[in-house]
């Protein structure tokens, strides 16, 4: 049905990206409009056409991978439109696919797809299906965009949109809310004060969003503007002529803007504050990939192909961002009290890691060092695997929550538990997905963490001479992301064994829920994550010698570096210039035989005495209550939290929000005990320094003196004409 | 990787999972003795096993299938270090597969998550503090692990744990104990064993008050050859580490491949006897200690990160100063 990939001519691709585009666009015209007629057709159509559009683009970002032969560029440009007739400055509507694009084009194609399939049971009962699904075309067309575009303002368009786009999905439990409490939203406090948070939810988005774009724009104007034009293509080609300070402050601002984007500590707060409030199934999207496109993939272009090599403290700083994340996010997931706002800070701490891939290698690759340039591209490889492998089960993890809110009807904690008698399948997946991300091995989470810390291990022994700062960065990193490994594994026990495990906490629940574990559209999702989970975690060798792919055409690496010797096994060899060689090697398979062994003996062993009855539970003889007896999250991550320096407050139930804060700094463990986010008391602090300031300088500036502001005009029409004179001297 | 090799760690793995039960009942045995008990014979982890084993499992109502597969995982984590690793036998120049030090440690993590797992599936009033109280003294440990990795890598430039043993055996005595960053790991590595092996003063595996049980909480549910697998489990965890101190630090009372046979043999009969050398240290150690309060368990855990992290600088400083 479809060409081969060797006969596809430029005009061909031309055709089929508008193809996408047009699939998009129609769906989102589907959602809004049709289904103002009839709900459920509109939602159908328009998620029947985000499916198709993502599968095609999948199917696109595959070819592009594997099959297309690039030019001697090395890369595709497909010219839409080679520049709009008019306007300053001209732009060209360029797509530019490299293999970073193809990488994400990839990734979002795939999960989008299949986050639409599994929305057809998801959205089935909802009120705003139809403009739910349609604004969920816009928001993947404009992701799948903002990775192809080639130049600076489409790029900040489509961000742009994206935040349009999400920030509608974020008001939806905002509107659940008001459409299903409209009675009772005048006399219960309780229902007030949600609306209060979801509205605070959405504000809260577009000031962190917005100030992050305005970093973003500046950093990108500020690269620009030397060389004189708006494409990337002329940034690529500049980049060597960037002077150091104008790097580095390209680097700070790209940093800061992508990093409030993508919710590094400390702009993380908004990640758990928003997330939570939008559909669990564009939550999985949202949080589980576009989060780190919208911050990621930028971050990687500009440290690596617009600017030159900079100085070691770059990396460093990006680095120590990246431990602080982790552990800021593993932290606060575990003093979370439902499944969202859980997952949406175990987000954050996965980022971190990301993140510290990144930062190595952009360590590595600085310029006074003179690592070995495989070393960076494996930091690189690491990080990137991190991301797909985060893309994976993160995405396992929110769709399975959806599975559960759609049985259920919460996402509560306390309100959960003993899911795992009553819903197999949602369970069996989640808790693949929960060992996944709790990095053990054989699943894929583990790959990466051992690659990020063998990174690190490796660059140890290659200073010349040593740096203490560096020292000091490289082994604090490795003590915040080693102690929020550890965390990690505590959180997912916490987060299982409360929802999962166990019996209910709340009887009363059961009467509400559906029966039966979730259709089989939803269960095939779920299971297809999984079985990817496995898969990348047996397989590390053949991934890592795709993505190696990337850090080489990055102009890291000279060659394509051989990491993997074979699909199941990585062999990380890295010759110093004197002393002796850096060696790790990781073998799946005899791993996985050996350990087949004991596992056999121990099956063998539990099974030979049969069927097992079945006893009471130990309660020293009292009559067992479970919604009394069973240990709660808040108690059982006490000793956790208790230890970091939380006293837990027990201030008793006074509103989360007091006079002066802008978001909620205090985080309930149970009705009665707090802890406190110090980030969030920062931001606030910020803000309200910010608001004062703003006012004391709009006061004096807008002084209401005419003659003030005819001063202004004078001013302004000197240095117009200085402008003028410049501009006309140049 | 040759078939020889492959062969040679599944016999010793075992060899590990033979012997374990007779270390973990020399240790209660010598306690027993240190406190002047009678005391069971050390054969007696052995009597229990086979009895538990024979037992028929009873499962509590509320319990799912990760109740069952616990034991089972927990049991195969444990078991297959012994299988990853130099046990009583280095192959030549370190030459093995298997056993990088950074999965050993993601191992213990993942025996340690199933059992918090289990400890909270049942939904047992004890089981969830347990399996709390666990992971905490593990993501105390954690840190301290990932150190004394990050300094072994630093001294021999790699991660690889026969790799590691080999270069200490090719070292000089000196070497190895004036070497002030590997020496240090010495006393971390010892916390770190009492630490993640559930001794005192991390825990007291002897207690039967359910309030003051760590690991023990998490077992309390269980009967017939569930128990025995954990049991067991405990047993190799203990053996595991111990053996660990032993070949890191004793690496020239090692089988090696360019030895006479004769000293291979008297290395592999003496691989029980130095070890119960350590468990009769443990046993020492542990008639003196005390249990400390669950929230002090910190101070030693801490301790012993301090140690890793002083000794993983002075590598540093010896790389690139001396």
């Amino acid at each position: 049905l479809l060409p081969t990939w060797s006969e596809i001519t430029l005009s061909d691709l031309k055709i089929f990206t508008l193809l996408i585009t047009g699939l998009f666009v129609a769906g989102g015209i589907s959602g809004l409009f049709l289904g103002r007629l009839d709900r459920k057709l509109g939602a159908r159509l328009a998620l029947t056409c985000a499916m198709g559009g993502s599968i095609l683009a999948a199917y696109e970002a595959v070819g592009f991978w594997f099959w297309w032969q690039p030019g001697d560029e090395g890369e595709l440009i497909v010219r839409l439109v080679s520049a709009l007739p008019t306007g300053f400055p001209p732009i060209s509507l360029d797509l530019f696919v490299d293999r970073l694009a193809t990488f994400f084009l990839l990734l979002t194609g795939l999960l989008s797809a299949g986050v639409a399939l599994y929305s057809f049971v998801w959205l089935e009962d909802k009120k705003e299906q139809h403009r739910i699904a349609g604004v969920y075309n816009y928001f993947v067309l404009f992701t799948l965009l903002l990775v192809v575009v080639n130049n600076v303002y489409l790029f900040l368009v489509c961000l742009e949109c994206m935040t349009l786009a999400f920030s509608y999905l974020a008001l939806y439990r905002h509107n659940v809310l008001l459409v299903s409490h409209k009675r009772e939203a005048a006399e219960s406090g309780e229902i007030r004060e949600e609306i209060a948070e979801a509205k605070l939810a959405f504000r809260a988005y577009l000031v962190f969003s917005h100030i992050g774009v305005v970093f973003v724009t500046a950093a990108l104007i500020l690269l620009a503007l030397p060389a004189g034009d708006l494409s990337f293509d002329v940034l690529r080609k500049s980049s060597q002529g960037v002077g150091p300070v104008l790097a580095s402050g390209v680097f700070l601002l790209g940093l800061i803007g992508l990093g409030i984007k993508g919710g590094f500590a400390p702009a993380h707060p908004w990640v758990s504050i928003v997330h939570p409030k939008s559909p669990t199934t564009t939550h999985a999207l949202t949080l589980g990939l576009v989060i780190k496109v919208s911050s990621f993939y930028m971050l990687i272009r500009l440290f690596f192909e617009f600017l030159p090599p900079g100085p070691w403290w770059w990396g460093w700083l990006v680095l120590l961002l990246a431990g602080l994340t982790a552990l800021v996010g593993v932290f606060y997931a575990i003093t979370s009290r439902d499944l969202k706002t859980a997952l949406s800070n175990h987000s954050v701490e996965n980022i971190g890691i990301i993140l510290a891939g990144v930062g190595l290698a952009l360590l590595l690759s600085a310029r006074n060092l003179n690592f070995p340039s495989s070393l960076a591209g494996l930091a690189l490889i690491a990080g990137l695997y991190h991301l797909l492998n985060h893309t994976v089960f993160k995405g396992l993890l929110y769709l399975c929550t959806g599975a559960i809110e759609n049985r259920v009807g919460t996402v509560k904690l306390e309100e959960l538990g003993g899911l795992i008698h009553r819903f197999p399948w949602t369970s069996v997946t989640f808790l693949i997905g929960a060992i996944a991300i709790a990095g053990f091995p054989p699943l894929n989470g583990f790959i990466s963490e051992w690659l990020t810390v063998q990174v690190i291990f490796a660059s140890q022994g290659f200073f010349t001479d040593v740096q203490p700062w560096v020292v000091i960065g490289l082994f604090g990193t490795l003590l915040m992301l080693g102690t929020a490994f550890g965390l990690t594994a505590l959180a997912f026990v916490k987060i299982v064994g409360e929802a999962l495990l166990g019996m209910p906490r709340r009887p009363e629940f059961l009467i509400q829920e559906k029966r039966g574990d979730v259709p089989w559209k939803m269960r095939g999702v779920l299971l297809l994550l999984a079985v990817l989970c496995l898969l990348l975690g047996i397989f590390p060798g053949l991934v890592v010698n795709q993505l190696a792919l990337i850090p080489q055409e990055l102009m890291l690496l000279e060659a394509s570096p051989a990491f993997g010797t074979s699909a199941t096994s990585l062999v990380l060899n890295f010759a110093e210039t004197e002393g002796p060689v850096y060696t790790a090697r990781l073998f799946i398979l005899p791993l996985l035989v050996l350990a087949a062994l004991p596992l056999a003996l121990g099956i063998l062993v539990s099974m030979r005495r049969g069927r097992r009855t079945r006893g009471p539970l130990w309660t020293c003889g009292t009559a067992y209550r479970p919604e009394a007896m069973q240990i709660t999250g808040g108690a059982f991550a006490f000793l956790t939290w208790e230890w970091a320096g939380e006293k837990g407050e027990t201030s008793s139930g006074a509103g989360m929000l007091s006079e002066g804060d802008r978001i909620p700094w205090r985080l309930s463990l149970s009705e009665t005990r707090h802890v406190r986010e110090g980030f969030r008391r920062i931001i606030n602090a910020a803000v309200n320094w910010l608001l004062r300031a703003s006012g004391r300088f709009g006061d004096w500036f807008q002084g209401g003196d005419i003659r003030q502001y005819l001063g202004y005009l004078f001013v302004v029409f000197i240095l117009a004409l200085l402008a003028s004179v410049v501009w006309q001297g140049k | 990787m040759t078939l020889n090799i492959l062969v040679l760690h599944i016999i010793q793995g075992l060899a590990f999972l033979l012997l374990a039960p007779l270390l973990l009942g020399m240790l209660r045995w010598a306690k027993a003795r240190l406190q002047r008990r009678q005391g069971p014979t050390p054969l007696q982890v052995y009597r229990d096993l086979l009895k538990l084993l024979r037992k028929r499992p009873i499962v509590p109502e509320s319990a799912s299938w990760v109740f069952t597969a616990a034991p089972v995982v927990v049991f195969t984590c444990y078991a297959s270090l012994g299988f990853l690793v130099p046990i009583f036998y280095l192959p030549e120049g370190g030459l093995s597969p298997v056993g990088d030090l950074l999965v050993l440690i993601y191992l213990l993590g993942m025996a340690r998550l199933a059992m918090g797992l289990a400890g909270m599936d049942a939904g047992a009033p004890f089981g969830g503090i347990g399996s709390s109280r666990e992971l905490f003294i593990h993501i105390l440990a954690e840190p301290t692990l990932i150190f004394i990795v990050c300094t072994l890598a630093l001294k021999w430039r790699t991660t690889d744990l026969s790799l590691i043993i080999w270069q200490h055996h090719q070292a000089e005595l000196l070497d190895v104990y004036a070497d002030p960053s590997l020496l240090l790991l010495l006393p971390a590595l010892a916390l770190v064993t009492l630490a993640e092996a559930g001794r005192l003063p991390f825990d007291n595996p002897a207690t039967h008050l359910e309030l003051t049980m760590f690991g023990k909480a998490t077992h309390l549910e269980y009967a017939g050859p569930g128990l025995a697998l954990l049991e067991w489990a405990e047993a190799l965890r203990l053996t595991f580490f111990l053996t660990l101190l032993a070949n890191l630090f004793g690496p020239w009372l090692l089988a090696v491949a360019g030895e006479t046979s004769f000293w291979n043999l008297l290395m592999v009969l003496f691989y029980p006897i130095k070890l119960s050398i350590l468990v009769l240290g443990i046993a020492f150690w542990e008639a003196l200690q005390v249990k400390t309060r669950l929230r002090a368990v910190v101070t030693p855990a801490l301790t012993a990160l301090a140690i890793t992290l002083i000794a993983a600088m002075l590598a540093v400083v010896e790389r690139y100063m001396l």
